[in-house]
């Protein structure tokens, strides 16, 4: 089970910032195949926000395909978006990080080369 | 279903309006912000909707009834100072409740008091000033009522204990499927929570219906002093320098003119734009309908 | 609803049987002492002051100084459902304070033979007289505290409204005795029919406030 949070400075709408969490949570792997969303009471009765919000982010993330709800028996994953662990990947990426930070770059300036190399790849991928 | 229904309600204290030409429709399930300055007639409204007051002009239903007598059952109310009687012990209290409506759930108030850990024996006038208010509004929810009306709960509580207040709130709306309608001066504690305004100003409603309708159908128009921008819209609040104005705009329709920037809104700016036009506003209709599209 | 006016009027109910307790004493001393013979009857007439200043003013004026009307009233009862058995409670504990103090009043006179006379203590020791007195002083004290809706006004409007129709009614029933050849019991009577219908003009006076009219 997990647990949402909420920025309240974010200015993202709220059942938006729970959509993401959940699918932040598919990807990590943190929810798998099967397993249950925790109830809209329960998120409430942590979080003080309205049910509603929380069942149209529930809602929202079943039209994707990401859930289904289970009358009577709560929300729950059908489908996990968990890739598979690639260690070759990931030594590229701190390579490139130890590299870019011998460079004088923070990771600010880190984070703002791969949204942009991210943006310009998707670009390049649509057009093509 | 419509929860709350007024009908060109009006109150007058002696020669004085304290609530003029209200027509609402409020639908059921809404959680409903009433906002507005103080003394704007938020109380007032509050009051006629639970039936402690009477309208001068007009009609107020709740679940298409009149909030009187036996009808009061639909209706639960808790004041701002959360009054309950001092010398009662907690468990005396729910007793009250038990004896006076005929829905009340004594073991889901019993349930909620002890997860809060507010002893049954405790008189009273010996709890705190939030667990008081957590009392109160425990109380209320238990008499399941169809429509829950809360004056100011947040009021005279210490960050922790609205927290509290309000998580305990939701939970009974997520178990019960209740309408809610509470009255604040602070719209950021509003913002998580409900998905309904009411503005109130100067004892007319100047606004109501869902709040992502408000926001979207809102805008802020800068541009060259002296001149209007092109387009269907009401003008809210206006503020005019040497050569720039700011128009605070209710939108008709798409407004397409180059000189002015249009920029979105968050509900708190749309709601101070209100109040600070007090009541030289009166845009027909008061209520938002939320069907036709703008831009 | 009879729960709730039960539970409110506890101290209350505390209060009258203190009084009761005390004039039990007070009556005692004055049987075992037969010279102090007389106390307890005369103080008799200073208790319906008491009824109507705490028993009746007290009733609707301490919920909107308190603000619990905004409770009571917002349950599923109406409110003449509230004020009724909270009327009916004062009313009762009114009546059996009445009946404590006066019989006691009555027994520590002993063998002293009632004279007979509208001056006498015993006429308004009596019969129907004293309970039509305490049921009137709660009306008023009841009545001023709905119109008034503060406790502190409503009692000394009630100390007052009692003490000064105690003063008309003792000058109408030596008029009434000397100008009508009627017996003292049927005096006593209708002195307790006329108190009776004012005490039922001031309940409803209090009821139509407390129901009809907006709280402040």
């Amino acid at each position: 089970m997990i647990e949402f949070t909420l920025d309240r400075k974010s200015g993202t709408a709220t059942y938006a910032q729970i959509v993401q969490q959940v699918e932040h949570a598919l990807r990590a792997g943190l929810l798998t195949y099967g397993d249950q969303l925790p109830t809209a009471r329960e998120v409430v009765a942590r979080l003080a926000i309205n049910p509603n919000t929380v069942l149209r982010a529930y809602r929202e993330l079943e039209q994707r395909g990401l859930v289904e709800a289970r009358p009577g028996l709560g929300t729950f994953v059908r489908r996990s978006l968990a890739r598979p662990h690639n260690p070759r990947l990931e030594a590229g990426l701190l390579a490139w990080v130890s590299e870019a930070r011998a460079a004088g770059l923070g990771p600010d300036d880190m984070r703002s080369l791969l949204e942009s190399a991210l943006t310009g790849h998707l670009r390049q991928a649509d057009t093509a | 279903m419509t929860a709350l229904e007024a009908t060109g309600l009006g109150k007058r204290y002696g020669d004085k309006w304290a609530l003029k030409d209200v027509f609402l429709t409020v639908p059921e399930g809404r959680i409903i912000a009433l906002v507005g300055p103080n003394g704007a007639g938020k109380t007032t409204l509050m009051n006629l909707t639970v039936g402690l007051r009477r309208p001068t002009t007009g009609q107020i239903h709740v679940f298409g009834r009149p909030p009187y007598g036996e009808s009061l059952q639909h209706v639960a109310f808790v004041a701002q100072e959360k009054p309950l009687y001092p010398e009662f012990t907690v468990a005396e209290t729910l007793r009250l409740g038990e004896r006076l409506n005929p829905r009340f759930d004594q073991p889901a108030a019993r349930t909620r008091l002890d997860e809060l850990g507010i002893p049954l024996k405790s008189k009273i006038r010996a709890l705190s000033g939030g667990q008081r208010a957590q009392v109160a509004i425990t109380l209320a929810v238990a008499k399941r009522a169809e429509l829950i009306v809360l004056d100011e709960p947040l009021a005279n509580l210490d960050p922790l204990a609205r927290h509290e207040v309000m998580e305990g709130l939701m939970a009974a709306v997520a178990d019960t499927g209740m309408t809610v309608l509470l009255s604040s001066h602070v719209i950021a504690e509003l913002n998580d929570v409900c998905d309904h305004l009411i503005l109130v100003s100067g004892g007319r409603v100047q606004v109501a219906g869902d709040i992502e309708d408000i926001v979207h159908r809102h805008r802020l128009l800068v541009g060259p002093a002296g001149t209007a921008p092109a387009g269907p819209y009401d003008v809210v609040s206006e503020r005019t320098t040497e050569r720039q104005s700011t128009l605070l705009v209710r939108m008709r329709g798409p407004i397409h003119d180059p000189r002015w920037t249009v920029r979105d809104l968050a509900l708190e700016d749309v709601v101070l734009g209100y109040m600070r036009a007090r009541d030289s506003v009166h845009l027909p209709p008061p209520t938002i309908a939320g069907t036709e599209d703008v831009a | 609803m009879t729960w709730l006016a039960f539970r409110q009027h506890r101290v209350r109910m505390v209060t009258m049987a203190l009084i009761v307790a005390l004039w039990a004493g007070l009556a005692a001393v004055e049987h075992g002492f037969p010279g102090l013979r007389g106390i307890s009857a005369g103080l008799f007439p200073y208790i319906p002051l008491v009824l109507g200043v705490f028993l009746g003013a007290p009733l609707v004026s301490r919920e909107f100084e308190r603000g619990t009307h905004q409770l009571a009233w917002t349950q599923s009862i109406t409110r003449s459902r509230w004020f009724l058995p909270q009327t009916l409670v004062a009313l009762a504990l009114a009546v059996l304070t009445t009946a404590g103090t006066s019989a006691l009043a009555w027994w520590s006179l002993g063998g002293l033979p009632w004279k007979r006379e509208v001056n006498d203590t015993l006429y308004v020791l009596t019969g129907a007289l004293p309970y039509a007195w305490a049921v009137f002083a709660v009306a008023i004290g009841v009545a001023w505290s709905a119109i008034t809706r503060r406790t502190t006004v409503a009692m000394g409007a009630s100390f007052f409204g009692v003490a000064a129709t105690q003063l008309i009614a003792e000058g109408l029933r030596n008029r009434a005795d000397r100008e009508l050849d009627w017996p003292l019991t049927a005096l006593q009577s209708a002195e307790a029919g006329v108190l009776t219908a004012l005490a039922a003009l001031l309940g409803v006076a209090a009821w139509w406030c407390t129901t009809r009219r907006d709280p402040a």
